[in-house]
C-alpha cells in the first residue's frame, strides 16, 4: 500500500534521508525505530505530504503523495507538535477538517465522546499536552481514514488512556482495514501493536521486517560451558557476548534451531535460549551499526 | 488528471477560518474608513448638502488617505493570511490538508483580498445610502470612483506584501523587507545621484526618475497634484497609473503563486525562504546599506570631502556592516568570519571601488554628454546657488546653439576652485521628453569671451531674452503677485499681495526697468550678492477659448539700486514701508 523508493530530503547541508526504501502493506501497523536524528520524522512528513522529497517516490497505491489532495483525503498526521488556531476549541477544528474530509463521520465523532473526558467547548490552549493529543486523536479517528501517521502518539498521556487509544486504533485496523505507520520512542509498546517493524538509521532503512521475522532472527543465550576457556564457533553471527561469573550471555543474530544444534555439540553444563524484546533488537542492531550504549567513566 | 483550473479551487474552509480568525484586521480597517467617510459625510451632507461638496470631501479619501491605508493593512492582511508559513507547525498543517498548493494559495490570497474589499464595499454602500438619502445621488460616480481607487490601490499593495511573504522565512523579515522595498529606488537612486554628483563633474542631483518603483512614494507625489473643481475623477484619482499598479500587482500574484509552489515547508523560519536569492539578497542588502550607511558615515566623518578616497572609504565601510548583518541574518549566527565571507566581500569592494573609478573617470561619458541641437526642446539655464535665480527657457534654434556652447565652455574649463566662481544650472527638456541636468562651477572672470561666464553673461542680457523671462506673456491671465522685501540699510521693509489693480502698474514699471537697462543686467559678480527683495507673479496661460492651459509663475529677484521705477511705485503703492531711497 504504502512504496517509497529511494527517498531522499535534504535540510541545506544536511541530508536527512538518503535513499531510503519503506514497504508498508494494506492493514498493518508499521512501526517505525531508531536512534534520535535518524529522520523518523522527516519521513513521516514526507509520508503526509508536508515536505517535499527530493529525490525518490513516496506512493500511496501507486500514487505519489505530494501534491496530490485525493491520495492526501485518505491520510490523517498527527504529528508531535502539532498546531491549533490560537482560540480554537475542538468543535471549531471539527469544522474546519469536516471541510477538507469527505470520509469525516460526524456521528462517530459525537460517538467518541465518551472515550474522550474533553469538552469540545474548550478552548485546545486551555487543555494540557495529553488532552491535546487525545483531542487530536479524536479528530483524526472521526476523519475515517485509510492511513493513520502517527509520530510519538502516546507521549504525554496516562497508562490508561494509552491502552484506550491503542484499543480505537486497533479496533480500527480490525474493522476498517486502516494503516498505521507508528514512530515512537516506547518499544515496550510498539512490541505490542505492531506486525511490522523498520529500523532507520542516518536515513537510511537499516532493516524491514515482520515483527515475526525480526524476534525469529535474534536470539538471547545464556550458556556456561564445562571449560572456562571454551566459546562459541567464530562463524556465529554474535552481535554481543558478556559474562557474569560462568554464565556466558550471547546476543546473536541468527535463527534459535542453529544455535541450539552449535550449542548442543558443545555439551554445555547449561543453556537457555531466549526471544528478545523490540529493545534489545533495537540496541544490538543500532550497535552493529556504530550506535551503542557507551560506557562513560565521569 | 487535474486540470490547472481545478487545482487552483479556493478551498471555502480555509476562506472561512480566515475571514473569522482575523476579525480585528478588517473590523479596524472598517473602522477607520466608517470615521474617515461615512460619518464625515453625514456632517457635510448637514453642512453642505451639494455635490461638489460631497466631491470634495470623497476624493482626498481616494488618493493620500487610502494610499496610506492600502499600504498598511495591504501588509496587515498578507501577513495575517500567510502567517502560517512562518511557523513549522502550522506551514504543517496547511501543507497537510488534501488541498493542493495552488488551492491554498488562491484561499489565502482571496481571503486576504476579502478583509480589505468587503469592509471597501460595506464602506461604498453605507456612504451611497447616506448620500441618496440626502437627495444627493449626483455623488454616485465620485463614490463608485472611490470604491475602485481604493480597491486597486489594496490590490497592489497586498500583492506586493504577498510576493514578498514567498520570499521571507518570518514576518520581522517580511515587515523589513516590505518597508525596505517601498522605499529602495527612490532612496538607491538618489544617493546614487547624490555620490555621482561629488564625482563626475557636471551631474547634478536632478529628481529621481525610478520613482514609480517605490510605489508608495510614487503615489503619494502623483496625488499631491490636485484640482478639485474638476469634475473628471478617472483623471483626479489616476486610474491609469492604479490600473497598472493594479496590473503589476497581479502579475507579483502569479510570480508569488510560482514561488509558493516550489517553496519547501521547512522553510519556515528562515530569513529568505527561496535558497537561490539568498546571496543576491545579501548583495542587495550590502549594496544598499554601502549607499545609506555610507551617506551617514559620509555626513560624519568627512563632510565638505568630495574626494574619491573619502567617498570610497564611506561606502566601504557601510557596505562592509552591511554585508556582515546580511551574513549573520542568513547564517543565524554570529560566527561569519570565514573564507567565503572574505572572499565575498572582496567581490562586493571590488565592484564598490570599480563603480566609483568609473563615476570619477566618467568612463560612461555622462558628464561629457552635450545633447545635439536637434534633440532639445527646451532648455532651463539659471544660477540655483541662492543668490541668484534666473531662468531663461527658450526654444530659439540661436540661443539653443548659444547655451550648448556654454555647456561645451563649462565642461572645456571645468570645476573652478579658485577666484570668484558661481554656479548655474542647465536643465534640457528633450525632444524624448526626458529632462537632463548638469550643474557646473564656473569662474567669474568674464574677460576671455569662451569662458562660460561671459557666454552666460552675453545670454541673460540680452534684452528680449530679459523681458520674456521676466515678465509673463502678453495674453497671461495675472492670478497674483507677492511680493517680500526686507532691507536693513534702506529700513524698508514689507510682505503680502497685491491689488489687482496694481497688476499692470507694476508689470508696466518692470517693462520700464527693463527698457532702460536698469533691471535684469545679469554679471557673474552679482550672483555673490544677496537680493533685496524679490516679487512671484503667479499665472494663467489661457487660450482663444478662455480655457487654463497651464499655471505658471515667475520669480524675481531685485539687487539695491537696480529697478528704481518698479521700488518707487511699490512705495506709491504703500506696500513698501520706511524711508525712500
Amino acid at each position: 500500500m504504502i512504496e517509497i523508493r529511494d527517498l531522499t530530503k535534504r535540510f541545506d547541508k544536511t541530508l536527512a534521508l538518503q535513499g531510503l526504501d519503506l514497504h508498508v502493506p494494506r492493514g498493518s501497523v508499521y512501526g517505525l525505530v531508531g536512534p534520535n536524528g535518524a529522520g523518523k520524522s522527516t519521513l513521516l512528513r514526507c509520508l503526509a505530504g508536508v515536505y517535499r522529497p527530493d529525490g525518490g517516490e513516496v506512493l500511496i497505491d501507486e500514487q505519489p503523495v505530494w501534491e496530490n489532495p485525493a491520495v492526501k483525503r485518505r491520510i490523517a498526521y498527527i504529528p508531535d507538535d502539532f498546531y491549533y488556531f490560537v482560540s480554537a476549541n475542538l468543535r471549531d477544528l471539527k469544522n474546519f477538517y469536516q471541510g477538507f474530509y469527505p470520509t469525516f463521520d460526524p456521528h462517530l465523532f459525537d460517538k467518541l465522546a465518551a472515550a474522550f473526558p474533553i469538552d469540545p467547548r474548550q478552548p485546545i490552549r486551555h487543555l494540557s499536552k495529553g488532552m491535546q493529543k487525545q483531542a487530536f486523536f479524536w479528530l483524526a479517528l472521526s476523519l475515517r481514514p485509510e492511513i493513520l501517521l502517527l509520530d510519538e502518539p502516546v507521549d504525554g498521556l496516562d497508562p490508561v488512556m494509552r491502552r484506550q487509544l491503542w484499543s480505537l486504533v486497533m479496533s480500527d485496523v480490525e474493522k476498517s482495514g486502516l494503516t498505521v505507520v507508528v514512530f515512537s520512542h516506547n518499544l515496550r509498546e510498539l512490541e505490542d501493536v505492531c506486525d511490522h517493524v523498520g529500523v532507520i538509521e542516518h536515513g537510511r532503512m537499516l532493516l524491514e521486517r515482520t515483527l515475526s521475522q525480526l524476534q525469529d532472527n535474534f536470539v538471547k543465550l545464556q550458556v556456561v560451558f564445562r571449560s572456562e576457556a571454551a566459546s562459541l564457533p567464530a562463524d556465529l553471527p554474535i552481535l554481543h557476548h558478556s559474562v557474569t561469573g560462568k554464565v556466558n550471555t550471547y546476543i546473536l543474530r541468527t535463527g534459535a534451531g542453529r544455535v541450539s544444534q552449535v550449542v548442543r555439540e558443545m555439551d554445555p553444563i547449561f543453556y537457555d535460549i531466549l526471544p528478545l524484546t523490540l529493545e534489545e533488537i533495537f540496541i544490538y542492531e543500532l550497535g552493529g551499526a556504530d550506535y551503542a550504549v557507551k560506557d562513560i567513566i565521569l | 488528471m487535474r486540470s490547472k483550473i481545478s487545482s487552483c479551487k479556493p478551498s471555502l474552509p480555509v476562506m472561512q477560518k480566515n475571514l473569522t480568525r482575523f476579525w480585528p484586521i478588517w473590523l479596524s480597517y472598517l473602522l477607520i474608513w466608517m470615521l474617515i467617510l461615512p460619518l464625515t459625510l453625514l456632517r457635510e451632507t448637514v453642512e453642505w448638502l451639494t455635490d461638489w461638496g460631497i466631491n470634495n470631501t470623497v476624493l482626498p479619501c481616494g488618493q493620500s488617505i487610502s494610499v496610506i491605508l492600502s499600504l498598511i493593512y495591504g501588509f496587515l492582511c498578507a501577513a495575517a493570511v500567510w502567517s502560517y508559513l512562518y511557523n513549522q507547525r502550522s506551514a504543517s498543517l496547511y501543507h497537510a490538508l488534501p488541498v493542493s498548493r495552488e488551492g491554498l494559495f488562491t484561499s489565502h490570497f482571496l481571503s486576504g483580498l476579502g478583509l480589505m474589499v468587503l469592509p471597501n464595499l460595506a464602506i461604498f454602500l453605507i456612504s451611497l445610502l447616506l448620500c441618496v438619502g440626502r437627495g444627493l445621488p449626483g455623488t454616485v460616480p465620485i463614490l463608485l470612483s472611490w470604491l475602485g481607487a481604493v480597491c486597486l490601490q489594496n490590490l497592489f499593495f497586498f500583492c506586493f506584501a504577498t510576493l514578498l511573504a514567498m520570499l521571507t522565512g518570518n514576518l520581522t523579515t517580511h515587515a523589513v523587507v516590505y518597508g525596505i522595498l517601498n522605499l529602495t529606488a527612490v532612496v538607491c537612486e538618489s544617493l546614487l545621484r547624490f555620490f555621482a554628483q561629488m564625482l563626475t563633474y557636471g551631474l547634478s542631483s536632478q529628481e529621481p526618475v525610478f520613482f514609480f518603483l517605490s510605489p508608495v512614494v510614487y503615489m503619494l507625489r502623483e496625488y499631491q497634484i490636485y484640482g478639485a473643481d474638476s469634475q473628471n475623477f478617472v483623471e483626479l484619482l489616476k486610474f491609469p497609473m492604479l490600473l497598472t499598479y493594479g496590473g503589476v500587482g497581479l502579475a507579483l500574484a502569479i510570480l508569488a503563486l510560482l514561488l509558493y509552489r516550489k517553496r519547501d515547508t521547512e522553510r519556515a523560519g528562515d530569513v529568505i525562504a527561496v535558497p537561490f536569492l539568498r546571496p543576491v539578497a545579501k548583495y542587495c542588502f550590502s549594496f544598499g546599506c554601502a549607499l545609506v550607511l555610507g551617506y551617514v558615515l559620509h555626513l560624519i566623518i568627512f563632510r565638505g570631502r568630495e574626494s574619491l578616497a573619502c567617498v570610497l572609504t564611506a561606502l566601504l565601510l557601510g557596505g562592509f556592516i552591511g554585508y556582515l548583518t546580511a551574513a549573520m541574518l542568513l547564517k543565524k549566527s554570529f560566527r561569519v568570519f570565514d573564507k567565503k565571507t572574505v572572499a565575498g566581500f572582496c567581490v562586493f569592494a571590488l565592484v564598490v571601488t570599480a563603480g566609483l573609478v568609473g563615476m570619477k573617470t566618467d568612463v560612461f561619458g555622462a558628464g561629457r554628454w552635450i545633447p545635439a541641437a536637434n534633440q532639445v526642446k527646451s532648455i532651463d539655464v539659471s544660477c540655483p546657488n541662492g543668490k541668484l535665480f534666473w531662468p531663461a527657457e527658450n526654444d530659439d534654434p540661436a540661443i539653443v546653439d548659444e547655451i550648448l556652447a556654454l555647456h561645451r565652455a563649462a565642461i572645456a574649463s571645468g570645476a573652478a576652485d579658485s577666484g570668484t566662481t558661481f554656479t548655474f544650472r542647465l536643465s534640457y527638456t528633450l525632444a524624448s521628453g526626458r529632462t537632463v541636468e548638469r550643474r557646473y562651477c564656473v569662474s567669474a572672470d568674464t574677460s576671455d569671451p569662451a569662458q562660460p561666464a561671459a557666454i552666460l553673461s552675453r545670454l541673460l542680457n540680452d534684452p528680449a531674452q530679459i523681458l520674456n523671462t521676466r515678465l509673463p506673456p502678453e495674453n497671461a491671465f495675472i492670478a497674483s503677485i507677492y511680493f517680500d522685501l526686507y532691507d536693513e540699510t534702506y529700513l524698508a521693509s514689507g510682505f503680502g499681495y497685491l491689488n489687482t489693480k496694481d497688476f499692470q502698474p507694476l508689470l508696466d514699471a518692470i517693462r520700464q526697468d527693463i527698457l532702460a537697462g536698469d533691471y535684469g543686467v545679469w554679471t557673474a559678480e552679482a550672483a555673490a550678492s544677496a537680493p533685496t527683495y524679490c516679487l512671484e507673479i503667479e499665472y494663467d496661460l489661457v487660450d482663444d477659448a478662455g480655457k487654463v492651459n497651464a499655471s505658471k509663475h515667475i520669480h524675481l529677484n531685485f539687487f539695491r539700486d537696480e529697478a528704481p521705477r518698479t521700488f518707487a511705485l511699490l512705495q506709491e503703492l504703500e506696500y513698501l514701508r520706511g524711508p525712500s531711497k
